[in-house]
């Protein structure tokens, strides 16, 4: 691992303000992010994992400048990219690409698979006509599909086989980075296996880093380095996933790893009581996130934002309460 | 578990589909039971027909789809056995939402946005057991108290875009038990929600079969979600039920090359040792489910199967018992071959 890290987002916080009512009165502001800093290393998968609502997908979408951070910021080799201008945007836009989660949704469905993978080319143009042609194809086959594919439209594909159009439409300009938003939900258990598969063959075949957005921690486990665990707009705890998944330190982590159907074994073992989801999301101006619904709660968990702090080398937690985890530290 | 009476009795059901490419099999001799009481999971990828076989037992396929065959007999306890399959639709209105409830996976488009979800539940009261609306409504409040939500008084006024996912989703819960049904249909009921809403939603479905003794079959695609989950555990592939038996036989030892390769796809099951370095790549499963226009003769697996041989091609295996004292029944032929510690 590299000292720089390939994107770093630091004290990201994002506010969706409500508009006006009928009666001019304003609901309340939604912050979805607040102070989200993690970074991503040049070949690294890092898995941001996090329940709905959790704001992992807006995450996602300001590493590809489809959401205005409203505070702190996002950059890629150092360079801040909400700043980028000139021709820069364009460049940025080949370093990093990003894969959906409805492969359906995010094919245009009147276009041939040699249109979808080949737009990428033509508006940054790379390459000459007959070069791209020869690029397509083997974009097409890094990803599995075969030359009969080019001429056909994305309906005529299975869910599996669009979710590979998609990914080798991300890969045309070469990137270096991937934000990949729940790329293997919409799919069948056989069908997820052979992308996820993929995805990790072209981290070892291109050096791909990948933003992994996800709930489903088997999934994320599976193919991540490092996990970033988010909750309610926060990030809760980073950590490499062995490590990770033989020592949770948030509560929240351990919460997640002893519901998750299969993994449920050692630690408690049993389902831990969770409070009615109405009562689940406290004030956020003030305290942690997770206190209504955290086991080791104190009253100082109401007031103070416990700060994500660096407490081994490689991990980072956002808990008052440091004692619950220390021995293991 | 083996009540005198079975809830339900599915026998040789076999569906067909009309459409233009052909007759398409989607349902192909399934036959099960479930006692009162009792969970049974049926869990296939999508196109395996788990949908169409919960859909035909509330007689709700759609139009191109009918019932070529097999009976659907449903006996509550205490009343005469209907079969569904034949029943004219006057009785079916009477039995969904009355003797069978249902829920299904999308709690925002199953619920009305227009009514408050105490007049949604009220509804069922009214036309089934022909309450009074003061009487069904606080009735509401206690089905919402029962499946968890705080407040329930205050929350019969509620409309559905009011409540999380999680919430609508009791709700729905709430519409489908108001009843008392003897079973309740899921249809994958928690795989729009989080992990830790699924859980809480798993909980209370095993706390009303056990306190009404309500019968459920758990429709699903995630074979790790049942495992703790259901008494039994039937595998659909391709329109047949390939493998049925105790969800702990089923998961430690499966008899079904299809339901052992399903679980090996699981990322759950390779993520090996902690300091091992990165796991091997996921199992996955070759090629595609057959076109249920144009099914192969022999085993619907056979040409995806790793082990098939040219006995698997011909015929029609039929569902035979691998371990006949705890009933667990396979489609596969040569399930001999495929040693005991296959799952664990």
């Amino acid at each position: 691992m590299s000292a720089f890290p390939l994107l770093s987002v630091r004290d990201l916080g994002v506010t969706f303000h409500a508009p006006r009512t009928l009666l001019g009165r304003r609901a309340r502001n939604v912050q979805a992010l607040d102070k989200i800093s993690f970074d991503i290393h040049a070949g690294e998968i890092v898995g941001i994992l996090g329940e709905s609502g959790s704001g992992k997908t807006t995450v996602g979408r300001c590493m590809v400048r489809l959401q205005q951070p409203t505070t702190g910021h996002v950059s890629f080799e150092g360079r801040d990219i909400q700043a980028l201008s000139g021709a820069d945007p364009g460049w940025y836009c080949r370093q990093v690409q990003m894969i959906f989660q409805d492969p359906a949704a995010s094919l245009n469905p009147r276009l041939r698979v040699r249109d979808i993978v080949a737009e990428g080319l033509d508006i940054h143009r790379i390459g000459t006509r007959e070069s791209r042609r020869e690029a397509v194809i083997d974009l097409l086959a890094s990803v599995g599909l075969g030359a009969d594919a080019l001429m056909r439209f994305a309906h005529e594909f299975s869910g599996g086989q669009r979710q590979r159009i998609g990914i080798a439409r991300a890969l045309a300009v070469g990137p270096r980075l991937i934000v990949a938003d729940e790329p293997v939900s919409a799919l069948d258990v056989s069908v997820q296996a052979k992308v996820i598969n993929l995805l990790r063959g072209l981290r070892e075949r291109l050096g791909l880093a990948m933003a992994f957005i996800s709930h489903d921690l088997p999934a994320v486990m599976f193919l991540c380095d490092r996990v970033v665990i988010m909750y309610l707009g926060r990030v809760m705890e980073i950590a490499p996933t062995g490590a990770f998944r033989t020592q949770p330190f948030h509560p929240y982590s351990r919460t997640l790893l002893a519901l998750a159907p299969g993994l449920r074994h050692g630690g408690e073992g049993r389902i831990p009581p969770t409070p009615d989801h109405a009562t689940a999301a406290p004030d956020l101006h003030h305290g942690c996130a997770f206190r209504n619904r955290c086991p080791h709660a104190v009253a100082a968990c109401a007031t103070v934002v416990p700060p994500l702090q660096q407490v081994t080398p490689q991990r980072w937690v956002a808990c008052l309460r440091p004692e619950i985890f220390h021995d293991a530290c | 578990m083996a009540a005198s009476c079975p809830a339900l009795v599915v026998e040789g059901l076999n569906i067909h589909f009309h459409t233009r490419r052909g007759v398409v099999h989607a349902v192909d001799d399934v036959t099960f039971d479930i006692a009162p009481g009792e969970i049974v999971a049926l869990v296939g990828e999508s196109g395996s027909g788990k949908s169409v076989t919960s859909l035909s037992i509330m007689g709700l396929l759609p139009r191109i789809g009918h019932i070529a065959g097999g009976r659907l007999v449903f006996q509550p306890a205490g009343h005469a056995p209907v079969d569904l399959a034949t029943a004219p639709e006057k009785v079916l209105r009477k039995i969904r939402g009355g003797g069978i409830g249902m829920i299904f996976q999308e709690p925002m488009t199953s619920l009305n946005p227009a009514m408050t979800v105490g007049e949604q539940i009220a509804e069922a009261l009214v036309l089934h057991h022909q309450a009074d609306r003061r009487a069904a409504l606080a009735r509401a409040a206690d089905l919402l108290a029962a499946v968890g939500i705080a407040r329930p008084r205050e929350r019969v006024g509620s409309y559905p875009h009011q409540m999380s996912g999680g919430m609508r989703q009791r709700v729905m819960i709430a519409i489908a038990i108001a009843c008392r049904p003897a079973l309740l249909i899921a249809d994958e009921p928690t795989t729009a929600l989080d992990v830790t809403t699924q859980a809480q939603i798993l909980e209370i479905l095993q706390r009303l079969r056990r306190d009404t003794g309500m019968a459920i079959l758990f429709i699903t695609h995630n074979l790790s979600l049942v495992e703790a989950f259901a008494d039994r555990i039937m595998v659909m592939y391709a329109g047949q039920v390939v493998e049925c038996g105790n969800a702990r036989d089923v998961m430690t030892a499966p008899r079904h090359p299809y339901t052992k390769a399903l679980l090996d796809c699981l990322p759950v099951r390779h993520l090996g040792r902690p300091g091992d370095g990165a796991p091997p790549e996921l199992p996955t499963i070759p090629g595609h489910p057959p076109d249920l226009a144009h099914r192969p003769a022999g085993c619907a697996y056979a040409m995806r199967c790793d082990r098939a041989h040219d006995a698997c091609r011909t015929g029609h295996p039929d569902l035979q018992m691998a371990d006949a004292a705890h009933g667990h029944a396979t489609r596969c032929i040569a399930w001999r071959e495929m040693s005991v510690a296959a799952g664990a």
